[in-house]
């Protein structure tokens, strides 16, 4: 399982949202950490194939980005996604299934299994216009589920949820890591030092760093910090 | 096709789910179910006297018209009218107060009303001294027939003319006031439901955007294709469902109220200066399979808007022009083709003189009639739409925000 990032680059008519960034990623977690703007939601969205870079090349084990192939073994869940709000969490369950490819039986089932993993089983048959903020990010984590993906990609996937709900997500995500690629971006340095095998740090769309972090998080956040000066007063 | 139809079924709610839907939906079936009864509404008022209701008046004529079935109008019945006709006194200013309308004449309005319509009496006077003759009235006929043939080629002329040298003459009376009614309602349905179409498909692309589904949309492995195949299918057939529905209902209750019989009149008893060899039962047919059509082509038409202009408001405001413009807008007959292309338009053709129209297209050494052309032209145009609005949603760009 590999995904190989090169020379991804994204321009809007005067800025470099990402630029010429080449990663080779492999099972895992891998924390994206950077400012706001720093480019990351930019390169996640071209890693799930919605937006297309303006040079470089994105593959899973050799599959191009923009084919069904890539997307049948992606899960995704963005930082502000939509809802509809007279569905309930069961049908935008099964409906994101059936987008996903599932067979109606296979869906079912593991819409009810998902339900259960985001404590959403009670309130399944509910519309989602009743669901607090958390619960829509429960359900958020579930859809990116629908598929067994082989490459994960969250952004900001605690955002909302309560401390306890945090870490058992942090755990999940550990536990997911351990037979996919996943992508993490969050603001919650504790969350990366926790649960990334590798981080990524993210400036002006450039990668200034990848590696293993071995050491705490106060450190990493004061690296963070280094690297960003004032630029995190803002973030 | 994986997951077509399951896909479909949740795009179908999403529709389903809109409340302006409803809202818009119970409006335009309000609306057109009135429109058919509303002529029966109110009363005839002479110098402050109540004459009759309409609802009365629709009675009375109807029975005297169906008494007229299966009669040509021909020199027998021609001066029997003018028989009945004569008898009214000429120094009364209106002359259907009259005792003698009311009891010899009104029977014959029906008949009164076709020769009237072709040799245009300017009062009863003149009607009065007119010599009824058969051969005169289908000459005349003939003659304005041709009069109105004048802006097409000699050879459409001839066409035509050859058309109406085949319809069996003297015409046959039947009473079909239901279907006359009813085929003057049409373009108004029409209206309406291409309106519908609009308010309610302009957003099933665009509202992902709004809504900020898109992402979950485009990055799912069918979300490309299949899930565009499922909206355009869940459009088109939601286009269809609603023109079908309130077709059956307005036609349900146009022949509840004015008589199921006349489906053989021929059409020339709604419009004598058509050549078409049609009943009036067909003319409604066609404008039904129109009306299909039609509904089917604008469904496709508003979601390519959707799909490409992603703004639900962009979409509606186009449609809601191009009907307006239709309404307004008038094309001098001697710009031919702009003039075909223009009543080529849904909101024209769903017309009786949209189905009547006399611009030809010739076919294999032979000529379509507009409405012909117009079914295939829809297939071929919805099929045009719905290929541009695809490339349109797939290569959609999420960004911003």
């Amino acid at each position: 399982m590999e995904l190989v990032i090169d020379r991804i680059s994204k321009q809007y008519q005067n800025k470099i949202a990402v630029d010429r960034t080449s990663l080779t990623l492999h099972q895992g977690v891998c924390g994206l950490l950077g400012a706001n703007g720093a480019g990351k939601t930019t390169l996640m969205r071209m890693l799930c194939g919605i937006l297309k870079p303006t040079g470089g090349s994105v593959t899973l084990d050799g599959v191009d980005v923009s084919s069904e192939q890539y997307r049948e073994k992606l899960g995704y869940l963005p930082q502000d996604f939509g809802y509809y709000p007279e569905f309930t969490g069961r049908d935008f369950l099964l409906y994101l299934a059936a987008l996903k490819g599932l067979p109606k039986a296979a869906a079912r089932r593991k819409a009810e299994k998902l339900l259960a993993l985001v404590s959403l089983e009670h309130d399944a048959d509910k519309k989602i216009k009743t669901y607090s903020g958390g619960m829509k990010q429960r359900l958020g984590i579930a859809q990116a589920l629908l598929n067994d993906p082989e490459l994960l990609v969250l952004d900001e996937p605690t955002a909302g949820l309560d401390p306890r709900e945090r870490v058992r997500f942090r755990n999940l995500i550990a536990e997911l890591g351990k037979r996919s690629i996943v992508l993490l971006s969050t603001h919650i340095v504790s969350d990366i030092v926790h649960i990334a095998d590798t981080v990524l740090i993210m400036k002006e769309g450039q990668i200034c760093f990848s590696g293993k972090w071995e050491k705490g998080e106060e450190e990493l956040e004061a690296f963070y910090l280094e690297l960003f000066g004032e630029e995190t007063e803002h973030a | 096709m994986r997951n077509l139809m399951t896909l479909y079924r949740y795009e179908f709610r999403k529709i389903l789910n809109r409340k302006l839907q409803w809202i818009t939906l119970a409006v335009i079936l309000a609306v057109s179910l009135l429109t058919v009864a509303s002529p029966l509404f109110g009363q005839s008022y002479v110098d402050g006297t109540v004459l009759e209701s309409h609802y009365e008046a629709m009675r009375k004529d109807s029975a005297y018209a169906r008494a007229l079935n299966g009669r040509p109008i021909n020199q027998t019945l021609l001066l029997e009218m003018q028989e009945a006709y004569r008898k009214i006194p000429l120094n009364r200013d209106r002359y259907s107060m009259t005792k003698e309308y009311q009891t010899w004449a009104r029977p014959y309005s029906a008949v009164f009303q076709f020769a009237d319509s072709i040799l245009g009496f300017s009062d009863l006077s003149e009607m009065q001294e007119w010599e009824a003759d058969e051969d005169a009235l289908y000459a005349a006929r003939l003659e304005n027939v041709k009069n109105s043939l004048r802006h097409l080629s000699e050879k459409e002329q001839s066409y035509w003319l050859e058309q109406d040298a085949r319809l069996p003459k003297p015409f046959v009376f039947r009473y079909a006031e239901g279907y006359w009614t009813l085929g003057s309602c049409f373009y108004t349905l029409g209206l309406e439901i291409f309106l519908l179409i609009a308010i309610c498909l302009s957003g099933i692309f665009s509202d992902e955007h709004t809504r900020r589904t898109d992402q979950l949309l485009l990055s799912s492995s069918l979300g490309k294709k299949e899930l565009y195949r499922a909206k355009i299918l869940a459009g088109v057939s939601y286009a269809l469902l609603c023109a079908a529905l309130l077709d059956l209902l307005m036609i349900l209750t146009g022949l509840s109220l004015y008589g199921f019989d006349g489906f053989s009149a021929p059409i020339q008893f709604a419009s004598w200066r058509s050549s078409m060899s049609l009943c009036a039962g067909q003319l409604l047919l066609i404008l039904s399979a129109l009306l299909l059509a039609a509904s089917a082509v604008t469904a496709a038409f508003v979601m390519l808007l959707s799909a490409a202009l992603n703004s639900s408001i962009g979409a509606l405001s186009v449609n809601a022009g191009l009907i307006l413009m239709t309404m307004f807008l008038n094309i001098p007959e001697e710009y031919r083709l702009a003039c075909q292309l223009f009543d080529l338009l849904p909101s024209n053709m769903v017309s009786v003189w949209g189905v009547l129209s006399t611009y030809l297209t010739p076919f294999f050494g032979s000529y379509l009639t507009l409405w012909q052309l117009a079914l295939p032209v829809y297939a071929v145009f919805a099929v045009l739409f719905s290929l541009a609005g695809r490339r349109a949603w797939s290569r959609y760009q999420v960004s911003g925000r």
